[in-house]
């Protein structure tokens, strides 16, 4: 035969036997990297680049067994061997294909991983969340190619091809923790077993490439020695001389017939012996090392857990496969519910056995601590969901090899799902036992069909149907929930939307109060002082975007601190030169070069001169509004409370009567400023201000003390109930959709629901204190307020505390008895 | 072979039998529940209707009704206004900064910061009149602006009345270095009544808070007797104005059902409590996993109930009692369901630290007091007690001179006067009543 004819049906062969698992690599992969994006959006995870990073190592794991272990089971090696083709090119075919293969995989996943970053804007594909260990990308690629050359030489190596992968999954294990101990010994470093910060990428990159050369070689001869007449080996041969007809210590040992049951049993235990060995070690190791609390440690142990359950649900059915062994079962008419109890019982009893085991150890860490609770809750269930999954999975599937490889990604795509949807879609927990019990029900029903080799439509049907029910039975509480929350009707909606200030800029002024605390610009210092310490910065501007879209056209806000500019108090000046000058002037005003030396009197007059600046320059030059200043406003009313008393004793102190006069100015500026502000907590202030304000003018006392135009300002100012409610409803309005801009923080147990569902109760919610405020008499507005009372269970709740209003919801002062008393106080007289 | 029955009975035997004894734990919990869950609502009205909070609005309802309205906005006032002046006040001030206080030299009493305060004081001084009024309210007050929220509470305004003791004390000092005993007197006065009038024994934190405002008031008298100022009948006032020891059962009482009611308050929603209350995030998800069962939050309450016969009556027993209760409640909570023990760190926390806080308190009180007899006594008879009996003379009896640790205080000749001291000064065993520092000796001349 032609030499490279020969050569090609050869790779072609190879070739056509690696697609399987090529194909679903690239499926379950693309579903796991867009599960990862669902979970997390807008953020970078870890997941995301342990998807990208995985797949390929399942390939290189998977490809050696699929291309050699499964030629051994079907025994066509020896009849390659038997053709006119050399022995080395039939391992060099095998070793090109599967390296081939692996950077398909490789392409195929990066493909994925680098449009989910450019879809999502989530920058470059090549910054690794969690694995950003010192050789980057490059060593996870020689990790791979590891994998590969190890995963042919075990398949290679031994005839089970099970053995063969447990063998890989241990071998790999150990080489991970190889390189901090290697780093060790060859950098006189203590072992450093934390992803960030593994060893040297030189020591990572030397020991990845030794283990690579020695299992390649290994493999290799390995490889060519397959091909040559196989000799029994000697414990074999041992054991049939010792007892010809039957191994000693077997159930047909005993006189009296076994039942059915214990037979099957004892048949799985006996076909399985190693490979469930292995897996019990392994999952003993990966609860130690998971314990362990070592990053890496843990990381090992994780995947080591994971692969072992996946491992042992691949066992239950696929023991059977391997040569085809459950058509002995099944022509000699044994029970289907009989073989589906006895291949499920060992595996679940040592998962069983190892989850007691893990329960124990962890309570006894944790020192009966019940805070470790969830987690151990978390890992027995994940453990359980995994088993269930991975053996329904391992019956489907008729090649051991396939099965092996890609349980673990199936494993973790119902792990991922369930996490989803029980994080994300609020399912509840309990409810979970629905996805690992619908595993369960169709491998036992479907377990006579698979004895029989009868996969047809009806078998496919219901399995179908059973992914269905997985998938869809934990969205229904989630639409359950979508359909019967009460929302906010669509016309009152676009009510809101209408009048909320999102599309513009809103400019907010802060005012302050001068600390003595705060540390004095340089600029204030020049000329007076050199010292530090001084009267603090003040009357910064912060401008507050309401659309996270800038609007195009020029603001009003800009053009106004334009025109602030060419007075001379611009808003650079307000940030540097004039602000400071201001303070200069009016400490000089009075005697005066630091802040420090003024005495305590002098200083509350020049904190209402600098308040007093700071409301009659900002606020009335630059159309915005004001921030809530608590500081400012008790300041104002300690001014007014403490002359008031001092005239009492001094009834001829003028001063006092002015400082009356000019406090109360600046607290109506105050109030008119902060009832623009539309957010519940300026409102509530500007509430809170405005009774404070009421109480002082029904005190005869006061209104003696106040100009007549200005008491009359104020009193117009409480009687102006048309611009309070105006502002509470653009406070409603703005909160509203501020809240869809920003995550509300939710105080109860709202926090529990979805996102959607969480807007849409919120929206109720804002609807609720739209209802109260626009309520069309008394009694209407009773009830709204007594239901707003009762279900307002938002973040503003918190502030409402800080503000002392003594009620759980920010429209506690609306409509209050206070306002009504306002009224009566037109026309009033001192 | 196995024939079908055979099958047929390893399954009853396998599957039917758990099933059975599942369905029978299930039937028995339920059963439970339902009449714990009757018997708790029967006992929450019991207690409701004896007017004993067992959540936030019972625990609002139970203080708004024990307050004056308008003392309490005329105390919401004037802690608005000492946390003005408090917070504009130059720092190198004694008291509210890191000024130091007047002290005795070889010329007489010596304040460096003296001018500073009184020109700071001069502000302070219209603010007495308001102070002295909203002492004319009954007392104690509760801010009409609190929200009662369980182990969430907010507690700014009880935090802010150190501001106006503060203020207070410092107007004193400068009153006494002014030779003014009257304004000093008010001072106290306004002290003493600021203490009053926040003196709420709901929870732990708020106590704490209270003694350390009366110790403050307590060293503030201490220290005016270094003026050497007070005359006969303003010492007997200061005596007064000390007041009686604290009604132990009465505050124990009052704070274990407060917390009751927090406690209460947090098995609703242990969530959110439990977030304001640990560190660790994991306690909220065994609650939304396990939530506790109606007869656990049965068993609580009657717990709680238990403790407040337990509530220790004599001021010695303080200490003692707490840790008792503690270790109590400590096993309890350790013993009982696995959700009830993420509870135990919220409930009686600090009370061994309180118990000995009001050792404390009550140990410097009465060691005061006896000073201000003693120097009582030697104003009205010329010379200075040999022993703490001859202050029966002035009215003080024999409790007012016996410590905490049953022995009588001690006089000894100091130069030309008396040092007065405890027996804690020289013996471990009874400062161990004690933890922190606490005044163990009065020298007077």
């Amino acid at each position: 035969m032609n030499p490279s004819i020969a050569w090609n049906r050869l790779c072609w062969k190879e070739f056509r036997q690696t697609l399987p698992l090529l194909g679903m690599l690239a499926v379950v992969g693309f579903l796991l990297q867009v599960l990862a994006q669902i979970a997390s959006p807008g953020t970078r995870e870890w997941n995301q680049s342990f998807f990208f990073l995985g797949v390929p190592g399942l390939f290189a794991a998977g490809v050696g067994a699929l291309l050699v272990s499964q030629e051994k089971d079907a025994r066509t090696l020896q009849w390659l061997a038997s053709l006119p083709v050399s022995r080395n090119q039939i391992v060099r075919a095998k070793y090109t294909i599967g390296l081939i293969g692996l950077v398909s995989v490789w392409m195929i996943s990066f493909a994925y991983f680098a449009s989910m970053r450019i879809f999502f804007s989530q920058g470059s594909p090549w910054e690794l969340e969690g694995f950003e260990s010192e050789g980057g990308i490059a060593y996870w690629i020689l990790h791979s190619l590891f994998v590969f050359t190890l995963s042919f030489a075990t398949a290679w190596y031994f005839r089970s091809t099970l053995v063969g992968l447990i063998a890989l999954v241990g071998i790999t294990a150990l080489v991970s923790l190889a390189s901090p101990i290697i780093s060790n010994v060859v950098m006189n470093q203590p072992p450093v077993f934390n992803l960030q910060r593994s060893p040297e990428a030189a020591v990572s990159i030397s020991t990845l490439v030794g283990f690579t050369l020695v299992t390649f070689l290994l493999g290799w001869r390995y490889g060519i020695r397959s091909f040559s007449a196989a000799s029994i080996p000697k414990r074999v041969a041992a054991r049939s001389i010792a007892s010809p007809t039957h191994r000693k210590g077997s159930i047909a040992d005993r006189k009296r017939v076994q039942p059915l049951f214990s037979a099957l049993v004892w048949q799985f235990s006996r076909q399985n012996q190693i490979a469930m060995m292995a897996i019990v070690v392994a999952l003993v190791l990966a609860t130690t090392l998971w314990r362990s609390g070592v990053e890496l440690l843990l990381m090992v142990g994780a995947i080591l857990g994971h692969c072992a359950i996946c491992g042992l649900g691949v066992l239950t059915f696929q023991g059977d496969m391997i040569q085809n062994r459950i058509r002995f079962l099944a022509d000699r008419g044994v029970s289907p519910h009989s073989v589906w109890l006895s291949r499920i019982f060992m595996p679940l009893s040592l998962l069983a056995a190892v989850i007691l085991g893990y329960l124990a150890l962890d309570w006894t860490i944790g020192n009966g601590d019940p805070r470790m609770l969830p987690q151990s809750f978390y890992v027995v269930t994940g453990a359980l969901l995994l088993f269930a999954t991975t053996q329904w999975f391992s019956q489907q599937v008729r090649s051991p090899v396939l099965a092996a490889t890609l349980s673990p990604l199936i494993g973790l795509l119902s792990l991922f799902y369930c996490s989803f949807v029980h994080s994300e879609l609020s399912f509840p927990f309990y409810s979970l036992v629905v996805v690992a019990v619908v595993p369960l029900l169709m491998s036992y029903l479907m377990t006579q069909r698979w004895m029989d080799g009868r996969f047809g439509w009806r078998y496919w049907a219901p399995q179908g149907l059973a992914v269905f029910l997985m998938v869809v039975v934990p969205l229904l509480p989630y639409f359950y929930l979508l359909a019967t929350v009460p929302v906010m009707p669509r016309a009152d909606r676009e009510y809101l939307a209408s009048i909320a200030p999102i599309g513009r800029r809103l400019v907010t002024h802060r005012i302050s109060l001068m600390q003595s605390t705060q540390q004095t610009s340089g600029i204030l210092m020049e000329g007076a002082s050199n010292s530090p310490g001084g009267p603090g910065m003040s009357g910064e501007v912060e401008v507050v975007f309401v659309d996270p879209e800038p609007a195009a056209s020029p603001v009003p806000g800009e053009e106004s601190m334009q025109g602030h500019a060419e007075d001379g108090v611009g808003m650079e000046g307000m940030l540097a030169s004039p602000v400071p000058v201001q303070v200069l002037a009016l400490i000089k005003k009075y005697g005066a070069t630091r802040w420090e030396d003024l005495p305590f009197s002098d200083q509350r007059k020049v904190q209402l001169e600098w308040i007093e600046w700071q409301i009659n320059c900002i606020p009335l030059k630059i159309e915005g509004t004001i921030e809530p200043c608590p500081d400012v406003i008790n300041h104002l009313k300690s001014e007014i409370i403490f002359s008031r008393l001092k005239l009492e004793d001094e009834p001829e102190w003028k001063e006092g009567i002015d400082r009356i006069g000019r406090s109360f100015r600046a607290m109506l500026e105050i109030a008119k400023r902060l009832r623009l502000h539309p957010t519940f907590r300026a409102q509530t202030e500007a509430d809170l201000l405005d009774i404070w304000l009421l109480e002082q003018m029904e005190q005869s006392v006061t209104r003696k003390l106040l100009d007549e135009p200005l008491a009359d300002e104020i009193i117009q100012h409480l009687n102006n109930s048309q611009a309070r409610n105006k502002g509470r409803l653009q406070a409603i309005a703005n909160q509203w959709t501020s809240s869809f801009l920003e995550e509300p923080m939710s105080t109860k147990s709202s926090n529990d629901l979805p996102v959607s569902i969480r807007f849409r109760k919120v929206s109720y919610q804002y609807w609720l204190m739209k209802e109260y405020l626009m309520a069309p008499n008394a009694s209407a507005r009773a009830v709204a307020r007594e239901r707003l009372a009762k279900e307002f269970r938002i973040h503003e709740f918190e502030f409402a505390k800080s503000v002392r209003t003594g009620s759980s919801f920010p429209g506690a002062l609306w409509f209050g008895e206070w306002e009504e008393r306002a009224k009566n106080l037109r026309g009033t007289t001192p | 072979m196995i024939g079908k029955r055979g099958w047929i009975g390893w399954l009853v035997l396998v599957a039917t039998i758990p099933l059975l004894l599942l369905l029978a734990i299930v039937g028995w919990q339920a059963a439970t529940q339902r009449k714990a869950t009757a018997e708790l609502s029967q006992l929450k009205e019991k207690l409701v209707a004896a007017n004993i909070p067992i959540d936030n609005s019972t625990m609002q309802r139970r203080f708004e009704e024990r307050t004056h309205p308008e003392g309490a906005k005329a105390w919401e006032e004037v802690t608005m206004l000492c946390d003005v002046l408090v917070r504009s006040a130059p720092k190198d001030l004694p008291i509210l900064g890191e000024g130091s206080l007047p002290r005795k030299g070889a010329s007489g009493i010596e304040w460096k910061e003296a001018a500073k305060v009184n020109d700071f004081i001069k502000e302070f001084t219209p603010l007495r009149k308001r102070i002295a009024q909203a002492s004319s309210y009954p007392k104690p007050v509760w801010s009409s602006g609190i929200r009662f929220d369980g182990y969430a509470t907010l507690l700014p305004m009880l935090q802010e009345s150190r501001n106006i003791v503060s203020l207070l004390q410092l107007d004193t000092f400068d009153a006494l270095y002014q030779k003014d005993n009257r304004r000093a007197l008010e001072d106290l006065r306004g002290m003493r009544a600021t203490i009053d009038a926040f003196d709420w024994d709901f929870c732990a934190v708020a106590l704490m808070i209270n003694v350390a405002k009366s110790e403050t008031l307590y060293m503030t008298i201490h220290r005016s007797m270094e003026f050497d100022l007070w005359n006969e009948k303003e010492l007997q006032e200061l005596g007064e104005m000390l007041g009686q020891a604290r009604n132990s059962e009465t505050t124990w009482k009052e704070l274990v059902l407060g917390e009751q009611a927090m406690i209460q308050e947090a098995v609703k929603d242990p969530g959110r409590q439990l977030q304001s209350g640990l560190e660790s995030q994991s306690g909220p998800w065994v609650h939304r996993i396990f939530p506790l069962k109606a007869s656990d939050q049965l068993a609580l309450l009657k717990l709680t109930q238990t403790y407040l016969s337990a509530v220790p009556r004599a001021s010695a027993a303080h200490l003692e009692n707490a840790k008792i209760m503690e270790e109590s409640w400590r096993v309890a909570a350790s013993t009982g369901p696995t959700n009830l023990r993420l509870l135990q760190p919220l409930f009686m926390t600090s009370y061994s630290s309180l118990a000995s806080a009001f050792n404390r308190e009550e140990e410097q009180r009465r060691l005061l007091r006896c000073a201000l007899a003693a120097k009582q006594f030697q104003l009205k008879k010329g010379r200075w007690p040999v022993s703490v009996s001859d202050l029966a003379e002035i009215g003080l009896t024999k409790e007012d001179w016996t410590s905490l640790a049953e022995t009588p205080f001690a006089i000894t000749p100091d130069m030309d006067g008396v040092t007065l001291s405890s027996p804690s000064q020289s013996n471990p065993a009874v400062r161990s009543l004690f933890l922190g520092y606490v005044i163990d000796s009065i020298t007077l001349r």
